[in-house]
C-alpha cells in the first residue's frame, strides 16, 4: 500500500511539472445568448496551417490545451451547430497562460448522405467482393493455395478445402468457367499463383447468373481473373502408388492443366486395379449435380436395361469388394470463342475390366413346396464408354442467356460368367451396347429484375441392345422343345423430346412464386426374341416370350409452387396438373388413353419456439406406368428368371403424409429429432408369380391398398465431462402389401424391420481421438410363416494427429449374423492409414494398409417372402500400398 | 406565432442528436456486412451493429459429397456506449446465444492519434489522414472538420471530425460512413444493467465457450465423416484488448 501511495505521489508530482512546464491557452466558448457549448472541437494549427493540437470543450463550455514552443498560432473553433470562428495568436512568453473566449452565432448545417467510391486492394459490390492480388501476394506464393490463404476472410485447411468463414466454396472458377466444381483443390494446389490478377468472392451464388437473387441461394463461389497476359503454362500432379506384396497392385493418376485468358484445358488420366472409380472425378463434369434446379427437363429420362450380370455386391467398403483394372483418359477444354461466346468441350475413354466371385444358397420355401439351389459364380466385365460432350454458351445481352449442350455416350459391355448351377456347369454371355445422343437448348431472359423466365427444350434419344446367351438349357419344364442353349436379343430404345416455360418470381415480400408449362413426350420401343437353339440352330421362338411394341406418353403439363413466410409459419403449397396422352401398341392392338392428373402437394413448418421445430407435408401423387410395367410377353432378366409386365395402361394413386419433429439445433448440447413417414397406395404394383427349381416367372399385376409406415428417431447428447457425443438411433418401419406366388390365392405380405444403434465420438483437441459404435439391425418377413433374423455391425476408429505432417488413421469393424452357422457368422476388418507430408504442395507420401486380418470371404444373409438366401463373396485378400503424390 | 418560431430552432440547437449511417465490413471471419450507425449528442454517443439481413439466414444443406455445412449467423446487434464525462466505454456482447448478454465495461482508452497533413476530398468533403494503433490493429482514418463530432464509429473516438471512412491495415475492418442525419432516436447516456465484465474476463468466458461448442459439435458426426471445425474466437475486430 504504501508503495503505492509514493508511486502516486511521484506520478502526480511529474504530471504537475511537465504541465508547468507548457504554455497553455484556455477559456470557454458560448453561444451568443451566453450559453455554453459542449463538445466543440478546437483545433491549434501553425501560422502555415499545420495541425497541432486539438481538444473538445466539456460540459461547461471550458477547453484548455497546451503547447511547448512560442510562435505564432491559428486556434479555431468548431462545432456542429455554430460557425466556424479561428483567430490568429502570437505566443511570447515561456510560462504564459493565455485566456481565450469565443462566442459562435448558429448556423444551420446541411446533413446529407456521403458517397464514397470505392477504390482499394478490396472492392466491394452488393453480394461480390473483389480481392486485388497483388496487394496481398507477399512473392513467396507458389500455387493458388498460398494467394487464397492470404486474402482476408478465406480459410484454406491443412487439406486444402477453402472456406469462407465457416462456410465451403461452392466452387473455385477461373475467368468464370469452371472445371472442378468441389473439386477444385487439383486446381488450387497445383496451378501456379502468379498469373492471377484478382480473386472475386460470390455470396449467394447461383448457377445461373440471371437466377442471382431470385433463388434463394446461400452459396459462395470464388472467380480467380487472370492477367490479360498471363503466359499459358502447363502444371499438374502425379500420383502414384505400387503394392508391397505379391499381388501386383497399382494405383496411377495424373492431372494435366493450362489456363489461359482465352483457352483452358484439363487432362485427367487415371490407371487402377485398386477398387477405385476412375470416373468419379469427372462425374460432376458428365452429369453436373443441379438438384432441383430449373431447367432440368429430360434428367430423369432413361432407357432402362433388361439384363444385369453379377452386379449384387454385400454393403462392405468399395475397396474391399471391387476387383477392377480401371483405364481413364479424359480431355477437357474450355475456348472463349469472344466476349459473349464460350465453348466447352469434354471426352473420356474408359476401359474398366471387373471380376466377381460369390457363391450363393438360396432355399425357396412357399407352403407344402420346397428346394435349394446353389450358385457359384465366377464373372468378368469387361466395359469400354466413349463420351463426349460440348457446352456452347451465348450472351445475347446483359439479362438474357442462351445456352446448348450436346452429348453423345457410347458404352460396350461384356460378361462372360462361369455359373456353377447345383450340379450343371452354365456359361452366360451378355453383350450390350448402350448410345446415347443428348442435346439440350436453354433461354433464360430476366425481364425484370425480380422477375425471370427460362425456355428449355430437350431432345434425347437413348438405345440399349443386349445379346444374351446361356450354353446349357434348363427349361425342360417350360418348354417342350428339346433345346440345349438359349439366347435373348433385346433392342431397347426410347426418345424424349421436351419443352418446358418456367418463370420464377420473387415478391417484394421475399416469397417466390414459381409457375411451370409445358410439354414432354416420351417414344419407348421394346423388341426382344428369346430363342431356343439346338448348337447354333433355332429351334423355337416361344410365343408369349417375344415383345415387339411401342409406348407413348404425352405428358401436357402445368405446374404452380409458392412459397411462403408468415412469422413463424412457413407455407409451400404446389399443384401439378398432367394431361397425359397415352398410346399402347402390340403389333396386334392399339390402345389410347387420355388420362388428366391432378398431383397436389402442401407442406408446412412450424417454428414453435427457439428449441421446437415442426415440418409436415401431405401429397397426393397419380403416376404414370413406365415401359417396363405395360410390355407384354415374358422376356428373360436373369439365368432362370422370365418377366412380363402388364400389358395395359394403368396410373397409379397414392397418397403420403410425413412429420418431422427436432428439439433443439446443431449447436445445442442436446439436439433430437423424430420423424413420421406413411404413405398409403390405393394401388400399386405386385407379382403374379411361378416358381420352380429351374426357373421363376412372374407377371406384374395390379393389387389394391398397400401400405407403409417407417418412424426414426435420434438423439445427441453431449458429454461435457469427457469431451464425447453420444448419439442414439432408432428406427422402424412396416409395409404391407399381396402377391399371388405357384396360383395361391392372393396372400398377404407383413415386412417389418428395425435398426437400433449407440455411438460415441470425441471431439479432443488432442493427438488422439476415437469413434466407437454399435449397430443392431432386424427383419422380418411374415406370411403364413414367419422368417427373421438379427444382424450386427460394430466398429472402433482411432486417429492419432502427431503433426502438421504426420498422422495415422486405424478403422476395425465386425459383423455378426444372427442366422448363420458358427464360423460363418462373424466378420472382423482392419484397415490402416499413414500420411506423411514431406513438403507441403510438393510431395507426399502415404501407407494404406488394408484387410490386416486377412478376411478371405464375407457371407451375407438375406429373406424375402419366398426364400432365404445366403451369399458368400470373395474380398480383397490383405494388401499394403504405398503412395506418392508429386506436383509439378 | 413569431414566438414560437423562435422558440423552435432554440430547442433544436439545445439537443443537437445525430446519426451518422456507416457501412461496416469485417472480413477476419469471412466478408461480414454490417449496417452500422452512430448516434451522437454533444456530450456522449452510442454506437449500434448487426449483421445486414441478406448475411443472417441460417442454412443447414447437404452436397453430393456428403459435406453437411450448417451456418449459425450472428442475428444479435451490438452496441458500444461511451460517455467521456464518466469516462467509461462499455460495450453489449453475447456468451453464446442471443439471450446471454453481458456487458463489457472497461475504463475508456481513447485511440493516440497521429495527425497528418495530406488531404483527400472525399464527396467534397475535405478530409485529413490520422492514423493510430488501437486494441491490435493499425488503422488509417479519414476525418472532415466540416462535422466537428468527437465520436467515431465503434471505438475509433476522439478525433476532431467526423471519420468518413477508416480501414485496418491488414484489410479486414472498415468502416465508410454513408450518411448523416438529425434524429430522434434514443440515445443512451448509460448502458443497461447488465452482468458485466471486463475485456479480458470476456475473452476467457467465450474461449472457454467456444471450445465446448467444438467439441460438442465434432463428436456427433456419423462414422467416416471428418468433422473439421474451427470456431476458434477469432479475437473480432479487437486482437489486443488491453
Amino acid at each position: 500500500m504504501n508503495y503505492l501511495k509514493y508511486l502516486c505521489v511521484f506520478v502526480c508530482a511529474l504530471c504537475q511539472f511537465q504541465s508547468y512546464a507548457q504554455i497553455t491557452i484556455s477559456g470557454k466558448i458560448q453561444d451568443d445568448k451566453g450559453k455554453a457549448i459542449i463538445s466543440s472541437s478546437i483545433i491549434l494549427k501553425d501560422s502555415i496551417g499545420k495541425f497541432l493540437l486539438y481538444t473538445y470543450s466539456n460540459e461547461t463550455g471550458k477547453y484548455s490545451i497546451s503547447v511547448e514552443k512560442t510562435g505564432q498560432y491559428i486556434l479555431s473553433v468548431n462545432s456542429m451547430t455554430f460557425e466556424q470562428k479561428s483567430i490568429e495568436l502570437t505566443i511570447e512568453n515561456k510560462i504564459e497562460q493565455k485566456s481565450i473566449d469565443f462566442i459562435l452565432s448558429p448556423k444551420v448545417i446541411e446533413l446529407k448522405e456521403i458517397i464514397i467510391e470505392s477504390s482499394r486492394p478490396i472492392t466491394i459490390k452488393k453480394d461480390t467482393i473483389v480481392f486485388d492480388a497483388k496487394y496481398f501476394s507477399q512473392g513467396n506464393e507458389r500455387v493458388v493455395e498460398d494467394l487464397l490463404k492470404k486474402i482476408p476472410g478465406l480459410n484454406v485447411s491443412s487439406d486444402g478445402t477453402v472456406k469462407v468463414g465457416n462456410q465451403e466454396v461452392e466452387k473455385i472458377m477461373i475467368d468464370g468457367d469452371d472445371f472442378f466444381e468441389k473439386g477444385y483443390k487439383i486446381l488450387t494446389k497445383n496451378m501456379a499463383a502468379d498469373p492471377i490478377e484478382k480473386v472475386e468472392l460470390y455470396q449467394h451464388y447461383s448457377n445461373n447468373k440471371h437466377l442471382k437473387g431470385i433463388e434463394n441461394s446461400e452459396k459462395i463461389a470464388l472467380n480467380l481473373i487472370l492477367k490479360e497476359d498471363a503466359k499459358n503454362i502447363w502444371f499438374g500432379n502425379i500420383i502414384a502408388g505400387y503394392g508391397l506384396g505379391s499381388e501386383k497392385r497399382h494405383e496411377v493418376k495424373g492431372n494435366l492443366m493450362n489456363f489461359g485468358k482465352k483457352n483452358k484445358h484439363y487432362f485427367l488420366s487415371s490407371i487402377n486395379n485398386v477398387g477405385i472409380d476412375g470416373t468419379g472425378d469427372i462425374n460432376q463434369l458428365i452429369r453436373p449435380f443441379r438438384f432441383n434446379e430449373p431447367s432440368s427437363i429430360g434428367d430423369d429420362q432413361s432407357a432402362g436395361k433388361l439384363l444385369g450380370l453379377g452386379a449384387q455386391l454385400p454393403n462392405l467398403k468399395q475397396k474391399r469388394i471391387d476387383f477392377n483394372n480401371e483405364e481413364l483418359l479424359s480431355l477437357n477444354s474450355i475456348f472463349t470463342l469472344s466476349q459473349k461466346t464460350k465453348l466447352k468441350t469434354l471426352g473420356f475413354l474408359n476401359t474398366d475390366e471387373n471380376d466377381f466371385f460369390n457363391n450363393g444358397l438360396q432355399s425357396f420355401s412357399f407352403e407344402n413346396f420346397s428346394f435349394e439351389n446353389t450358385e457359384n459364380f465366377i464373372g468378368r466385365k469387361t466395359q469400354f464408354t466413349g463420351f463426349g460432350k460440348l457446352d456452347l454458351t451465348h450472351d445475347i445481352s446483359k439479362t438474357k442467356t442462351l445456352e446448348f449442350t450436346g452429348k453423345f455416350n457410347r458404352t460396350k459391355e461384356k460378361n462372360s460368367n462361369n455359373l456353377l448351377f447345383n450340379n450343371d456347369l452354365l456359361k452366360e454371355k451378355l453383350t450390350g451396347n448402350n448410345q446415347l445422343f443428348d442435346q439440350k437448348l436453354v433461354f433464360t431472359n430476366r425481364f425484370r429484375e425480380n422477375k425471370v423466365l427460362l425456355i428449355t427444350g430437350r431432345y434425347i434419344k437413348e438405345k440399349t441392345p443386349q445379346n444374351y446367351g446361356v450354353n446349357q438349357f434348363i427349361f425342360d419344364d417350360l418348354f417342350i422343345e428339346k433345346a440345349n442353349n438359349t439366347a435373348q436379343f433385346s433392342q431397347g430404345k426410347m426418345q424424349f423430346a421436351g419443352f418446358e416455360a418456367h418463370l420464377l418470381d420473387k415478391k417484394k415480400n421475399g416469397n417466390l412464386l414459381e409457375l411451370k408449362a409445358g410439354n414432354q413426350l416420351r417414344i419407348d420401343n421394346l423388341d426382344t426374341r428369346f430363342q431356343l437353339l439346338k448348337e447354333n440352330q433355332v429351334i423355337s421362338e416361344p410365343l408369349n416370350y417375344q415383345s415387339n411394341l411401342s409406348y407413348t406418353t404425352n405428358d401436357l403439363y402445368v405446374s404452380a409452387r409458392y412459397l411462403f413466410k408468415l412469422n413463424r409459419l412457413s407455407l409451400s403449397t404446389q399443384s401439378d396438373i398432367h394431361y397425359l396422352n397415352n398410346q399402347l401398341d402390340n403389333q396386334i392392338t392399339k390402345l389410347r388413353q387420355n388420362p388428366l392428373i391432378i398431383n397436389p402437394t402442401l407442406g408446412v413448418g412450424w417454428r414453435i419456439n427457439k428449441d421446437n421445430n415442426i415440418t409436415t407435408s401431405y401429397s397426393i401423387n397419380t403416376s404414370n406406368a413406365e415401359i417396363t410395367d405395360v410390355y407384354s410377353g415374358f422376356v428373360q432378366t436373369g439365368f432362370r428368371s422370365f418377366e412380363k409386365g402388364l400389358e395395359a395402361f394403368n396410373q397409379l394413386n397414392s397418397s403420403s403424409a410425413s412429420l418431422i419433429y427436432t428439439y433443439g439445433s446443431w449447436g445445442s448440447k442436446f439436439f433430437a429429432n423424430t420423424s413420421l413417414n406413411y404413405s398409403k397406395n390405393n394401388d400399386f404394383f405386385s407379382t403374379n408369380s411361378s416358381i420352380a427349381q429351374n426357373y421363376s416367372q412372374s407377371e406384374k399385376i395390379i393389387i389394391k391398398d398397400s401400405e407403409y409406415l417407417s418412424v426414426s428417431s435420434s438423439i445427441d447428447r453431449y458429454f461435457k465431462a469427457i469431451k464425447s457425443n453420444l448419439k442414439a438411433t432408432i428406427s422402424g418401419s412396416k409395409t404391407n402389401f399381396k402377391n399371388v406366388v405357384n396360383n395361391s390365392s392372393l396372400r398377404e405380405i407383413k415386412n417389418s424391420g428395425a435398426e437400433y444403434g449407440i455411438e460415441l465420438r470425441s471431439g479432443f483437441r488432442g493427438i488422439i481421438n476415437y469413434h466407437t459404435g454399435t449397430k443392431w439391425n432386424y427383419n422380418q418377413v411374415r406370411t403364413s410363416i414367419v422368417n427373421s433374423f438379427t444382424n450386427n455391425m460394430t466398429f472402433v476408429d482411432l486417429s492419432f494427429m502427431l503433426n502438421e505432417k504426420f498422422n495415422i488413421e486405424v478403422q476395425s469393424e465386425s459383423y455378426y449374423f444372427g442366422n448363420l452357422e458358427n464360423g460363418s457368422n462373424k466378420y472382423y476388418f482392419m484397415d490402416l492409414e499413414g500420411r506423411y507430408v514431406v513438403k507441403e504442395n510438393k510431395l507426399t507420401f502415404s501407407l494404406s494398409g488394408n484387410n490386416l486380418l486377412n478376411t478371405k470371404t464375407f457371407k451375407n444373409y438375406s429373406i424375402t417372402d419366398i426364400m432365404v438366401s445366403k451369399t458368400e463373396y470373395r474380398l480383397q485378400p490383405r494388401n499394403v500400398l504405398l503412395k506418392m503424390e508429386y506436383k509439378f | 406565432m413569431r414566438f414560437l418560431f423562435l422558440i423552435i430552432p432554440f430547442l433544436f440547437f439545445s439537443q443537437s442528436k445525430y446519426q451518422v449511417k456507416y457501412n461496416m465490413l469485417t472480413l477476419f471471419d469471412g466478408p461480414k456486412n454490417y449496417e452500422a450507425k452512430l448516434l451522437v449528442t454533444d456530450a456522449y454517443s452510442n454506437f449500434e451493429y448487426k449483421l445486414s439481413d441478406q448475411d443472417t439466414a441460417q442454412t443447414e444443406s447437404q452436397d453430393k459429397n456428403g459435406v453437411f455445412q450448417i451456418s449459425i449467423p450472428d442475428k444479435k446487434s451490438y452496441r458500444v456506449y461511451l460517455n467521456p464525462k464518466k469516462k467509461i466505454i462499455s460495450e453489449i456482447k453475447y456468451l453464446g446465444g442471443a439471450t446471454n448478454k453481458v456487458l463489457i465495461q472497461d475504463s475508456l482508452i481513447l485511440p493516440k492519434w497521429t495527425m497528418f497533413q495530406e488531404t483527400k476530398t472525399i464527396n467534397n468533403h475535405l478530409c485529413y489522414k490520422a492514423t493510430t494503433t488501437f486494441k491490435g490493429r493499425n488503422y488509417e482514418a479519414w476525418y472532415t472538420l466540416d462535422y466537428p463530432i468527437q465520436f467515431g464509429p465503434w471505438k475509433l473516438n476522439g478525433l476532431p471530425g467526423l471519420i468518413i471512412k477508416a480501414q485496418d491495415d491488414k484489410n479486414e475492418v472498415f468502416f465508410e460512413a454513408s450518411g448523416i442525419f438529425s434524429t430522434n432516436e434514443q440515445i443512451d447516456e448509460d448502458p443497461p444493467v447488465l452482468k458485466t465484465m471486463t475485456s479480458e474476463e470476456y475473452v476467457i468466458a467465450i474461449k472457454k465457450y467456444l471450445k465446448d461448442f467444438e467439441t460438442r459439435i465434432g463428436s456427433m458426426a456419423e462414422r467416416n465423416t471428418k468433422i473439421t471445425i474451427k470456431s476458434q474466437y477469432k479475437g473480432g475486430i479487437e486482437l489486443d484488448y488491453k
